[in-house]
């Protein structure tokens, strides 16, 4: 939390600003999740051209990429929640 | 915090009525657009998506109470509904062979109305004070918040359609992909008579390049800018008509070669008069633009700050610069005869590039090389730590690329969305009045898009918005964790400190 003088009107502006931190945060989440099973199954593709394994890799680097979104989607929220804490 | 109000089993219900509505009369105009195929398509998954927030609000009013209660309810929709929803997904993709991007869209579009929902209860919440006000002009504000979100639902579904049409990465691929996921263009012409068949989606190439004509031709003085290099409509620009006019012109082909780094190079040039103009004679009682620039840069740094604390200072050139383009850019291409930039897809993956690498880079010099192989490793502390992290590494990879993917692919969507509807909606009121003229084509239309601009002026500033602050909060995450800072503010200062 910031210090200052007029704390008052510095925690009213924070406060301005955190509903439309929230509702970002909130709102990537969906694109997020499609994401990362994307980049996921780029890799995996690359990967089984290189190794011949068609098509294990996909799959795998698909489900590892969803898990890593899911990761990163909880690591959001808990910011999120701790945002929300400070108010 | 004290709480956007009704966000629990009920708003769940609200949103499945909204859904509802605002889908059917989408899957109409589906239906009069692209075809009974996309009809189907996209029935099948709302009824799926519908069907999967009925069961979740089961859940919602059962579990999310002070004494939650566990009935056959309960455990029947724990246990249906994954299995409904991936059987319901396969046998429409996989049996029934519905387009599966008008499935997506269908199946998405209830997330659409739900987010809308409660970024209007927030301005709602925020307007009203924070307490629940009742009287006429907050109620009319509630209407007003409530028909918006309901139309830029309706907006949001077409820029799903184009998010998830992508082949990806350029142009190209995109326009071609997006014919074979549609099964068919999304004529604009195609209303009346024969078109029973315009959404089959086997539709050869031949017929996809015979309605696509049609509806070029129909939308004469607006949609007319398909030509080789776009399977959408699309207002035409400066740039394509002086290549239609000098196909064979060397300086022509050039321009419409590089039209999308044109178009920036005069986002830039206008932002950088604008910025001369206010700052070249800066005065104590600053004059009109002085001043509007003045609050925007103060007013975004209190943006910023509030996510990145006394680093403030240190980023805020760099995501003005990134906020203040984008949202020029978006707003360019509803100037008639121009085009956003950022409705190309090598313009948003550039800017979504260079986030990542300057991200990146802060958390290698911010955080020192062993730390930030440590951060990308999962700060492993003890031999199980230690153990995860062939598995860990990979994973923070992904995570790390998959926030500028979601980023450029989220403002590309958005804006190549909106783009086309104002495009299809344009095309339709001149398709109107050439109906009514019995013609092919008719000289002017009925500005059917009107409305939509108003909209795109919010969903263009909505999308630089919140592509800044995902960068902002993306920068927060890799810059030393706040315990750490306090600790070494403490211990040595901070030479960037920000406050006033």
């Amino acid at each position: 939390m910031k210090p200052g003088k007029d704390s008052e009107t510095e925690k009213e502006k924070e406060e301005r600003y955190r509903t439309a931190r929230l509702v970002g945060t909130l709102g990537s989440i969906p694109l997020l999740l499609g994401s990362g099973p994307m980049i996921g199954w780029l890799f995996g593709r690359w990967l089984d051209t290189k190794l011949g394994t068609e098509p294990w890799m996909q799959f795998v680097w698909v489900v590892l990429g969803f898990v890593a979104v899911i990761r990163s989607i909880a690591q959001m929220l808990r910011r999120a929640q701790r945002d929300l804490d400070r108010m | 915090m004290n709480g956007i109000e009704g966000l629990g089993p009920g708003f769940i219900h609200r949103v499945e009525r909204t859904s509802l509505v605002a889908g059917s009369i989408g899957l109409l105009m589906l239906w009069a657009y692209v075809g009974p195929s996309a009809l189907y398509g996209g029935v099948a998954g709302l009824a799926l998506t519908l069907l999967n927030l009925r069961l979740l609000e089961i859940l919602f009013r059962n579990l999310l109470r002070p004494e939650p209660q566990w009935n056959r309810r309960v455990a029947a929709a724990l246990l249906l509904k994954l299995p409904l929803l991936m059987g319901g997904a396969a046998l429409s993709l996989y049996v029934l062979r519905l387009p599966p991007l008008w499935f997506s869209v269908g199946f998405s579009f209830p997330l659409a109305v739900a987010l809308l929902k409660v970024l209007g209860q927030m301005v709602n919440h925020r307007m009203s004070g924070g307490a629940p006000d009742r009287t006429t002009a907050t109620k009319s504000v509630r209407h007003g918040v409530h028909t918006v979100s309901l139309v830029l639902g309706i907006l949001g579904l077409a820029s799903l359609v184009l998010a998830l049409g992508l082949g990806l990465f350029t142009r190209a691929t995109v326009d071609g992909d997006l014919e074979r996921w549609v099964g068919a263009p999304a004529a604009v012409a195609q209303e009346h008579g024969s078109d029973t068949h315009a959404g089959d989606t086997h539709a050869g190439d031949a017929h996809a390049a015979d309605t696509h004509a049609a509806d070029g031709h129909a939308a004469d003085g607006h949609g007319d800018t398909h030509g080789e290099h776009s399977a959408h409509p699309e207002f035409p620009n400066w740039i394509h008509i002086l290549y239609v006019f000098n196909p064979d012109a060397e300086w022509a082909q050039f321009l419409q070669k590089y039209n999308t780094p044109i178009f920036s190079l005069l986002v830039i040039a206008m932002i950088a008069m604008i910025a001369m103009a206010a700052s070249r004679n800066p005065k104590m009682v600053p004059g009109p633009l002085q001043n509007a620039v003045e609050m925007g840069v103060e007013g975004f740094h209190e943006f910023v700050s509030g996510i990145l604390g006394r680093d403030a200072k240190r980023y805020l050139p760099f995501l003005g610069t990134l906020f203040v383009y984008i949202w020029f850019s978006n707003l360019l291409g509803l100037i008639p005869l121009q085009k956003a930039p950022t409705s190309v897809y090598n313009t948003t993956l550039a800017l979504a590039i260079c986030v990542f690498a300057y991200v990146q880079f802060t958390g290698l010099t911010r955080l020192g090389p062993v730390k930030y192989v440590k951060h990308l490793m999962g700060d492993p502390e003890d031999a199980i730590g230690w153990a995860m992290v062939p598995l860990l590494f990979p994973l923070h990879l992904i995570g790390e690329l998959a926030k500028p993917l979601s980023l450029s692919l989220r403002l590309f969507g958005n804006i190549l969305g909106e783009d086309v509807l104002l495009a299809v909606f344009g095309g339709l009121g001149v398709t109107v009045i050439a109906t009514l003229m019995g013609t092919e084509s008719a000289p002017f239309g009925v500005p059917f898009h009107l409305p939509f601009i108003f909209l795109s002026i919010l969903l263009g500033s909505i999308q630089a918005l919140v592509f800044t602050l995902l960068t902002t909060l993306y920068f927060s995450q890799v810059l030393p964790h706040e315990e750490h800072e306090e600790h070494a503010a403490t211990g040595h200062g901070d030479p960037v400190g920000v406050h006033h």
